[in-house]
C-alpha cells in the first residue's frame, strides 16, 4: 500500500502493522478540557482517535473542532463527517479548513437521521430541516476530488491538492446481506482507503462477509478494520442486538454476560476475544475500537491484547 | 395526491375565534382523496367548530363550500357569490388552493384549515405513504419503480446505509420497509443487480424548489 | 309513569329530560321495531328513532349536525360484527363512532355523546333501553352545551 498522504494511521498500514483506531466522542458542551480530559486518557493507545460527528443527530462540540484539539495535543484524529447536516458547499468548505488546521484522515458517512435523538433519550432536533444533500460514497468521490484534481464537486478548482486518507463505514450485516458487499465495492472504487465496520460480535458471520469482501479483491485495496464495542452488561448487548441495526449478538455471548459474576470484567474478556479473533482473519488489517462514553476502560483493553505498546513507524 | 391533515383543532378555533361569518373551503380533488378537504370533510369540520366555539361563548356562522379545485381560476371565481359579507374565509384544500382564494378574495383573510406535507398514494383504505419528492430529477427509471429520494429517509442515491433492520424495515420509522432493500431485490429478481454497483453521482437538486421558487413558462400554451 | 313494555307515550316532556336519537339499522331490529322514524318519552329521556339501511351508512357529519342542534346523545345500533349484512358495515360503524368520540374530545364535549351498540332481533323494547342506557352515560355531563346556545 503506498503512502500518498502521510497520515500515521496510513504510514502504520502500509507497513504492515495491525492497526488501532479508537473513538472518541466530542462533548455536549463548549469546554476543550473534556477533550484533553479524553485525550489524557488515550494519548499512545491506539494510531488515531476517530472524533464523532454529531453522532444520534445530538449537538456535540463539532468534529473539526474536537479533531484540531487531539491535534494539539498530539493525538492524530479521524475526522467523521455526516451528510445529515451540510450540503455539499459546507462539507467541502469543512474539509478545506480541516487540511488548514492538518487533520488529514476523515471518515464518511451518511450519518444518523435528526429523528435519532439519541435513542429517544434526549431531545435532539427532530424539527430540524433535513440536508442529505449527497450521500457517504459521493462524499467518498468529491473528498478524492479535492485530494487527486484539486477540484470541487462543481467543477471549479481549489488552489491546490488537499489530500486525505479517506475512510467509509461498512455494515456487512443486515438486508439486504448480498447487496453489503457491493456498497463496500462502491465505497472502495470511490476512492476509500479504509473502512471501519459497525460492531462485531458474531465472529462467524462476519468471517463470511470478510471472505465474500476478499473473493471480490476488496480487502487489498482498502484496510478494514472490523469494529469492537466493549460490552458493559447483558441489557446493553440485548439492546444493541434488537435496536441498532447491523449489530447481531449470539445468545451464548449474551448469555455470559448475564451469568457473569462480575460484567465489567466479563465484558473485556469477551471484547480481547473478539479483538484476537478479529486480528486472525484474512483481509483485516486492524481494530477499531469503541467505548461508549467510557473511553477510561480502552487503555487496558488495548494493553491486555498485545496491541501496546504502538510500533514505531517512521 | 397532494396530502395534507387538519390542522389542530385548537389552532382552528383559535384562528376563528373572533369572526362572526366565516365561508370554509373545501376541494373536491386532492384534499378529498385524503379524507382532509373534501365535501365530507368540510361537513364535519363546519359542525365541529361551530360546537367548539359555542362552548367558548362565541357564536359564529359558517358557511360551507366545496369547489372542484381550488387550484384552477374557474373554480375558484365560483366562490364568489359566497364571500358576501364573509369576514373571513377557511380554506381546507392544500397551500395552492388556499393562496388562490387568499388572492382572488382580497381583503378578505383566508386562513389554511390543514397542513400540506406530502405527495402520497392511498396504499389502501385508511393509509397514505409517501411517493414523490417532487426533486426535479427523477432517477425512478434507474431504482427499478421505487423512489429513493422521497422514500428513504436519507434519500440516499447509491444503495441502503447501516441503518436496514434485521426485519427489513427502516431505523427511522420501523413501520416502512428500507425502500434499498426494495430496489435490490426487485433488481436481483429481474437480474439487474450489477447496475446498482454503478455510481451514481451527486444529484442536481435545482430543478426542484431548491433551486429557488419554481416559475415555470410555456410559450406554446401562452394566450 | 309507566313505561316500557307498551309503545304509548306515557311521560310528558319535561326540561330535565335528556333528548336521546337512536339510529338503528334496519336489519338488526325485530319486525315489530321496524317502521320509519318514531319518538316516544320515558322516564326523563326523550328518544326520537331512525331507521337506516345499514349503520354504515351512518356518516359522521350527519351525527355532528344531529349534535350540533343541541340532542344530548346519539346512540347508534347495529348488528354484530358477524352479522352484518354488508359484511364490514357495522364495524365501519363503530370507527366512525370512535373517530367522532376523539373529535367531540378535542373540542372539550363529552365524548360518551355518541355510542354503539350491537345485537340482532332487537325489539322496540330493546331499543328503548339502549337509550335510556346512553342517556345514563351522558347525564352526569349535563345538557349538551349547544342547547345553550339556542
Amino acid at each position: 500500500m503506498k503512502v500518498l498522504v502521510g497520515t500515521k494511521l496510513e504510514r502504520m498500514l502500509a507497513a504492515g502493522h495491525f492497526a488501532v483506531t479508537a473513538e472518541v466522542g466530542p462533548p455536549r458542551g463548549p469546554d476543550p478540557e473534556e477533550v484533553k480530559k479524553k485525550a489524557g486518557i488515550l494519548r499512545g493507545v491506539a494510531d488515531a482517535y476517530n472524533v464523532t460527528d454529531n453522532q444520534t443527530a445530538v449537538v456535540r462540540m463539532s468534529s473539526i473542532a474536537a479533531s484540531k484539539i487531539l491535534l494539539q495535543e498530539g493525538l492524530e484524529p479521524v475526522m467523521q463527517m455526516v451528510c445529515r447536516d451540510r450540503n455539499r458547499i459546507a462539507m467541502q468548505s469543512d474539509l478545506l479548513g480541516a487540511w488548514a488546521l492538518g487533520i488529514r484522515n476523515v471518515l464518511c458517512l451518511s450519518g444518523d437521521h435528526q429523528s435519532a435523538g439519541a435513542g429517544g433519550k434526549l431531545k435532539g432536533h427532530p424539527g430540524a430541516k433535513n440536508v442529505y444533500d449527497i450521500d457517504s460514497i459521493q462524499l467518498i468521490s468529491v473528498v478524492k476530488g479535492l485530494r487527486d484534481q484539486a477540484i470541487q464537486e462543481g467543477g471549479d478548482s481549489i488552489s491546490r491538492a488537499a489530500p486525505f486518507f479517506m475512510g467509509a463505514a461498512w455494515t456487512p450485516l443486515g438486508p439486504p446481506e448480498k447487496f453489503r458487499t457491493i456498497r463496500l465495492a462502491k465505497k472502495i472504487n470511490a476512492g476509500a482507503d479504509f473502512i471501519q465496520t459497525q460492531a462485531v460480535y458474531d465472529i462467524k458471520r462476519f468471517a463470511e462477509a470478510v471472505r465474500r469482501a476478499e473473493d471480490m479483491g476488496l480487502t487489498d485495496r482498502a484496510a478494514i478494520l472490523p469494529g469492537i464495542i466493549i460490552p458493559r452488561s447483558a441489557g446493553m448487548l440485548r439492546y444493541m442486538n434488537t435496536n441498532v441495526p447491523g449489530v447481531e449478538v449470539p445468545d451464548d455471548i449474551i448469555q455470559r454476560m448475564k451469568d457473569a459474576a462480575d460484567p465489567k470484567a466479563e465484558g473485556i474478556e469477551i471484547a480481547l476475544e473478539l479483538i484476537d479473533a478479529v486480528k486472525n482473519l484474512s483481509g483485516i488489517k486492524g481494530v477499531h475500537l469503541q467505548s461508549i462514553e467510557a473511553e477510561e476502560l480502552l487503555p487496558d483493553v488495548i494493553r491486555a491484547a498485545g496491541l501496546l505498546p504502538r510500533p514505531r513507524i517512521y | 395526491m397532494i396530502f395534507a391533515e387538519w390542522k389542530p383543532l385548537e389552532e382552528l378555533i383559535d384562528k376563528l375565534k373572533n369572526h362572526k361569518k366565516v365561508l370554509l373551503a373545501g376541494c373536491a380533488t386532492c384534499v378529498a382523496e385524503c379524507a382532509a378537504g373534501g365535501e365530507k370533510e368540510v361537513e364535519t369540520l363546519a359542525p365541529l367548530l361551530r360546537m367548539a366555539l359555542q362552548k367558548r361563548g362565541r357564536s359564529i356562522e359558517i358557511t360551507t363550500a366545496t369547489l372542484e379545485k381550488q387550484c384552477e381560476w374557474e373554480f375558484v371565481d365560483e366562490l364568489a357569490e359566497k364571500t358576501g359579507e364573509v369576514d373571513a374565509i377557511m380554506s381546507i384544500a392544500c397551500g395552492i388552493g388556499v393562496q388562490a382564494l387568499a388572492e382572488r378574495f382580497d381583503p378578505i383573510p383566508v386562513y389554511p384549515g390543514v397542513n400540506t406535507s406530502a405527495l402520497t398514494i392511498r396504499e389502501e383504505a385508511g393509509l397514505w405513504a409517501a411517493r414523490c419528492a417532487a426533486c426535479g430529477d427523477c432517477v425512478l427509471g434507474e431504482t427499478f419503480g421505487y423512489c429513493p429520494v422521497a422514500r428513504c429517509a436519507k434519500s440516499l442515491l447509491n444503495g441502503p446505509c447501516g441503518g436496514t433492520r434485521k426485519d427489513g424495515k427502516c431505523e427511522v420509522n420501523e413501520e416502512m420497509d428500507c425502500i434499498w432493500k426494495l430496489i435490490v431485490e426487485r433488481a436481483d429478481e429481474r437480474g439487474q443487480l450489477e447496475s446498482l454497483s454503478k455510481f451514481k453521482k451527486t444529484k442536481d437538486w435545482s430543478n426542484s424548489g431548491h433551486g429557488g421558487p419554481k416559475r415555470v413558462i410555456r410559450e406554446d400554451l401562452r394566450q | 309513569m309507566a313505561e316500557g313494555n307498551n309503545m304509548t307515550n306515557e311521560a310528558r316532556q319535561t326540561d330535565q329530560d335528556l333528548e336521546v336519537v337512536v339510529l338503528y339499522c334496519q336489519h338488526g331490529v325485530s319486525d315489530q321495531a321496524k317502521g320509519s322514524d318514531w319518538s316516544r318519552q320515558t322516564s326523563g329521556v326523550s328518544v326520537r328513532a331512525a331507521m337506516m339501511p345499514c349503520s354504515s351508512k351512518i356518516e359522521v357529519p350527519y351525527i355532528l349536525r344531529i349534535l350540533e342542534s343541541g340532542v344530548d346523545a346519539v346512540e347508534i345500533v347495529a348488528c354484530p360484527e358477524k352479522s352484518c349484512k354488508f359484511f364490514v358495515g357495522s364495524l365501519r360503524a363503530e370507527r366512525r363512532v370512535e373517530y367522532i368520540r376523539g373529535l367531540l374530545e378535542k373540542i372539550g364535549y363529552t365524548p360518551e355523546r355518541v355510542g354503539i351498540s350491537r345485537g340482532l332481533s332487537q325489539s322496540p323494547t330493546k331499543l328503548l333501553d339502549l337509550a335510556r342506557a346512553r342517556a345514563d352515560a351522558v347525564r352526569p355531563f349535563g345538557k349538551n352545551p349547544m342547547k345553550k346556545g339556542e
